[in-house]
Order: C-alpha cells, then sequence, then structure tokens
C-alpha cells in the first residue's frame, strides 16, 4: 500500500510533468492523508521536514560548488586549461582526443556538473578538434565522454546529494571519486586511441619544454582552483564546505582580476548560480520528507525482503540494483534519480553488507550513462546546444562512448578497492 | 496588464533580496573559515547564520522559480502535449497548478503554526527567535501561492481565448 503509493504514485505524478519537488512533497502527503484521513493531514509535520530538509552544513558545500563551477566557467580560463593540456599530451597520437579528456579532468576538479563541462570547456575542445581536421562525430563522443567526469572528481553535486541522503560522509565521498575519475579518463583516452587509430588524425608536434613552461605560466592561476579544493579536502584542513568556501572566494578573486574587473558580469553568473543552487537544493529538501515516509513505512525491508526471494548474494543484489538504475538513469536526470532513489535502494544496499559509502561512486557512475543516452541525457542536450551537429548523430556518438564507462563500471565492481583505498587511507 | 506588472515588480524584489540572502550566506561561511584558520578564534555566530540564511535564501528563489515553471522536472509527456490541441495543454497545465497550489497552502498552514509554537524559543548563538526559521517558508510560501495564482490566471484566460495565445 505504503509502497504502492509512494514510489508508483511519485512515478505518475512525475510522468504527468508535475515538478519533481512538488511530487516529493505530494506523494507522502498522499499516504499521510489516507492513513490519517485528509482533514487531519499533519501540516506543520510536513512543512518542518521540508524546512529542515535544507538545514544542514554539508549542503551548504552545494552553492558554493556551483559557484565555484560558474565563476570559473565564465571567466574565459577554458582556452588556456586546454593550451595547458595541449602541451602534456597532444604530441600522442590522436593527441587533441586526449587534450580534451585531460582538459575536461582538470575542469572536473573546478565545476561540480557534467552539463556546465559539457557548455563551457565543450565548446572549445570541438573548435580546436574540428579545426586541426577531426571530424565533427568523433570529436562530440569524446566531449561528452570527457564531460561525465565532472559528477564523478570532486567537486561534486551529486556527490553532496547522496552523501547527504545516504548519511555518509561527504569529505570521504568526494575524495572516493578521485580514483575513478583518473580511471575514467584513462579509459577514455585508450577507448578514443583504439577507436580513432584508423582515422589517420594530424599528430601534433611535441611540446618544447619553453612552450609547456609559457602555457603551465598561463595555467597556473586556475589550476589553483582544484588544487584548493581537492588538496583542501584531502589534506584534512577543511571539510567540504570550508574548502568550497576558499575555493569560491578565491575563483571570485581571480575572475575579477582576469576580467578586468568586470562586476555586471560577476552579478550575472552570481544570479545564475542562486537559482541552480535553489533548485537542486528545494528538490534536496523535500526529498528528504520523501525519505522520512520511505524509511517509517519500512520500504526498503519490503523490497530487501522480495529480492533475497531471488538472491540473497550481495554481488547479484548490487547487478539487480544497477541494472534498475542504468533504466532510471535513462528515464530521470542524474539529481532526480538520486533524490528519489538513495532514500529507498541504500538501506537495500546495507542490509545485504555493502558500504554506502562504495556504493555512492558505484550508483552515480552508473547514473552517469544515463546523461549520455537519450531521452534524458542533458550532456547530449548541452552538446546539441553548441554544435550544429543532428541529434541523431550526436546520440550515436555518445552512445559509443558510453562503451568505456561501462568498462570503468566494471572495474570498480570488481576491484572495490580502488573506490575505497583514499576514504580509507584518511 | 496590472497584474503581470505587479508580478513582475514582486518578482524583482524578491530575486533581489534573495540574491543579497545569497551574499549575506557566502561572506558567513567565509567569515568563519578566516576566523578559525586565520585568526584562531572562532566566530559563533556564523555557523548558525549561514544555516538559516540558507533556507531564506532558497525558498525565496524557488518561489520565483515557480513563476517561470523552472523548477526540475520529467518532461517525458511534453512530447505528447505538443502533439494534443492548445486547450488540451491549458487544461494539464491547470491540473499541475492546482496541485502546487494546494501544496503550497498546506506549506503555509503548517509552517505558520510552527512559527507561532517556536517563536519563544531562543536560536542558540544568534539569540533570534526560533520561529524565524519557518517564517521563511511562510512567507515564500504566500508569495508561491500569488504567482501559482496568476499562472492559473493565466491559463484561464488562454482557456477562454480558445488558443490563440
Amino acid at each position: 500500500m505504503a509502497l504502492f503509493i509512494l514510489i508508483i504514485g511519485l512515478i505518475f505524478l512525475l510522468i504527468f510533468g508535475l515538478p519533481v519537488a512538488f511530487g516529493l512533497i505530494l506523494s507522502p502527503t498522499i499516504l499521510l492523508g489516507i492513513q490519517r484521513g485528509f482533514l487531519e493531514l499533519p501540516h506543520s509535520f510536513i512543512a518542518q521536514r521540508v524546512t529542515y530538509g535544507i538545514d544542514n552544513f554539508t549542503l551548504l558545500a552545494v552553492p558554493l560548488f556551483i559557484l565555484v563551477g560558474q565563476v570559473m566557467n565564465s571567466s574565459g580560463i577554458t582556452n588556456r586549461i586546454f593550451d595547458f593540456a595541449k602541451t602534456l599530451v597532444g604530441h600522442m597520437k590522436v593527441g587533441l582526443a586526449h587534450v580534451n579528456i585531460i582538459a575536461s579532468l582538470i575542469f572536473a576538479g573546478m565545476s561540480g556538473a557534467a552539463t556546465a563541462d559539457a557548455a563551457g570547456l565543450g565548446a572549445v575542445e570541438i573548435k580546436a578538434m574540428t579545426e586541426e581536421g577531426y571530424d565533427l562525430d568523433f570529436s562530440v563522443g569524446v566531449t561528452a565522454g570527457s564531460a561525465i567526469i565532472g559528477p564523478i572528481m570532486p567537486p561534486s553535486i551529486p556527490v553532496l546529494m547522496y552523501a547527504i541522503l545516504a548519511n555518509v560522509s561527504a569529505t570521504r565521498l568526494l575524495m572516493a571519486g578521485i580514483i575513478p575519475g583518473i580511471i575514467m579518463a584513462l579509459a577514455l583516452m585508450l577507448y578514443s586511441r583504439v577507436v580513432g587509430a584508423k582515422r589517420n588524425y594530424p599528430v601534433q608536434k611535441k611540446a618544447t619544454l619553453q612552450e609547456f613552461i609559457s602555457a603551465f605560466k598561463k595555467a597556473f592561476f586556475p589550476l589553483l582552483t582544484p588544487m584548493i579544493l581537492i588538496g583542501g579536502i584531502l589534506s584534512g584542513i577543511f571539510t567540504a564546505t570550508e574548502a568550497a568556501a576558499v575555493a569560491a572566494s578565491y575563483s571570485i578573486i581571480f575572475f575579477l582580476i582576469f576580467t578586468n574587473f568586470d562586476y555586471k558580469e560577476l552579478l550575472r553568473v552570481i544570479r545564475k548560480s542562486a537559482k541552480l543552487s535553489a533548485a537542486i537544493m528545494f528538490i534536496l529538501t523535500c526529498a528528504q520528507l520523501f525519505q522520512t515516509m520511505v524509511i517509517r513505512s519500512r520500504i526498503p525491508a519490503i523490497l530487501t525482503e522480495k529480492i533475497s526471494l531471488l538472491s540473497t548474494n550481495p554481488y547479484i543484489v548490487m547487478l539487480l540494483i544497477i541494472f534498475a538504475l542504468l533504466i532510471a538513469g535513462c528515464f530521470m536526470s542524474t539529481a532526480v534519480s538520486i533524490n528519489i532513489l538513495t532514500p529507498v535502494i541504500v538501506p537495500i544496499i546495507i542490509q545485504v553488507g555493502i558500504d554506502p559509502l562504495y556504493f555512492g561512486i558505484i550508483m552515480i557512475v552508473t547514473l552517469m550513462i544515463g546523461q549520455l543516452t537519450p531521452p534524458f541525457g542533458m550532456v547530449i542536450y548541452a552538446i546539441m546546444d553548441i554544435t550544429d551537429i543532428t541529434f541523431e548523430r550526436l546520440v550515436k556518438n555518445s552512445l559509443l562512448f558510453v562503451i568505456p564507462i561501462v568498462v570503468v563500471l566494471i572495474i570498480l565492481i570488481i576491484w572495490p578497492g580502488l573506490v575505497m583505498f583514499i576514504p580509507n587511507f584518511v | 496588464m496590472l497584474i503581470t506588472k505587479l508580478s513582475n515588480f514582486l518578482e524583482n524584489v524578491i530575486e533581489s533580496i534573495s540574491v543579497f540572502f545569497y551574499m549575506i550566506f557566502f561572506i558567513a561561511i567565509f567569515v568563519q573559515v578566516v576566523s578559525r584558520y586565520i585568526f584562531n578564534s572562532p566566530v559563533v555566530w556564523s555557523e548558525e547564520l549561514a544555516r538559516y540564511i540558507n533556507i531564506w535564501f532558497v525558498f525565496f528563489s524557488s518561489s520565483i522559480l515557480l513563476k517561470h515553471g523552472k523548477h526540475l522536472s520529467v518532461d517525458l509527456i511534453d512530447k505528447y502535449l505538443e502533439k494534443m490541441s492548445v486547450k488540451v495543454r491549458v487544461i494539464h497545465s491547470l491540473i499541475l497548478n492546482i496541485i502546487i497550489l494546494f501544496l503550497v497552502s498546506s506549506l503555509i498552514y503548517g509552517s505558520f503554526e510552527l512559527v507561532i509554537e517556536t517563536w519563544s524559543i531562543e536560536l542558540v548563538t544568534l539569540k533570534m527567535p526560533r520561529g524565524l526559521i519557518f517564517l521563511s517558508l511562510t512567507i515564500s510560501g504566500c508569495f508561491m501561492f500569488i504567482f501559482t495564482l496568476e499562472n492559473i490566471l493565466k491559463d484561464i484566460i488562454k482557456f477562454m481565448r480558445g488558443g490563440d495565445n
């Protein structure tokens, strides 16, 4: 009964087009109404859950991470990062694909959302690759694939949302993403080398030491942002929120100097970040009302019982859940999937003895695959906006780059130590 | 139309206030980090201020998002609606807005109860009434109510005109 109203009811409401946040309030409200009578609805309980959902110190990192990503994206440093990556790996075979991926990896250290990476840096990457004679199909594929490193590497909005809902340490979960993020970059590089080898793309000259130093100098101040963020969290000096605050202050100062004190543009970026942050935090707070009702109704326990009829082997349970997540990821954006599914799935995961921290990375990587597939691949739409490629061609090529990501997912499932190494170390 | 003008004015006011809250929030966190790491004497009020001003910011901004229908949703149905007549689309949007109106009313009522209940309790470090936390939802709830009402009104006008714009 509760399962039906909360989960099926919510899915129905969302498909009908109700904004996710309100769906997350309505389905618990209907359940409460049925349990206690619609005239006796506990309005103050609902309002209290919805308000206290935001009252969380970890959550305060969300607007700050968004601010850092937006400010760095608008300061026009994307070219410098791209040029720096070029001096590092540009001379390899299928060089610009590697440059694209390395630049995305660096940018992933400043930005926590895949779409921002695809839209900001993606434009620079695709333009450069086209100029050098790479065909558009290949370029958009590499750009789409490398954009989803963003939410795996810290900073990351999906990681924060998961950490809050699954009640795991945000700092440790952020750190857990570092190695998988790097593996993802390596897998994408290897894959594009194999795919691109047949196509005879031009090879760049190896950069001289001088060129490297000059590119490094230009990229130095932007590169400090990920250093502050990742270094601050990794060294244990700062909490995620504090590191985000320091990085945000730094990026604003950097932005002002770099753009000759363009206050107007800064205000525009701040306004945009404010709206993005509010939208995400509003869903997150409503998700916590939903979570309270999911747990009260013992839905995870009921589902665990059902799954245990199939199998009690943690690997098989996890594979079943990953399969479900892959489907969900195709139909919902990452933010929505995390908010709806984390409250339901994480208790099941804990029940079968899997570390929720480890599972967080697996879940986010799985959901990222959905970003590359229609109908809700936000990355696809972001790239659609910056190139004039047809939707079908774009989808075909971004789907090709799902392959290396799936391989990474399998690697992470086989060797959980890759995820847990850094968080266990600290 | 007068209503549109008034609502746009209200929107501008709310947006300015919410960006102001956002900046206060940012400054509060910044003060906390600086006082803790540079001056080694953490300011006590900054964490509470950041946490609570953030709540105000989120709810205020959410009301503006609601006005423009910018809250995240699963837009699977939009593709099918596109092929339908304008009347069907208007009715769909009307149903959604009425649901939202109902939910917002519940939030206003519930949060107002909490405001009264907790007004006499003081926040630990800020020395202000605890009810202020919930007042954010009551006030923004009213904004959401107004904006949703405006959207409903627009839907009705569209419906009356039979769908041509």
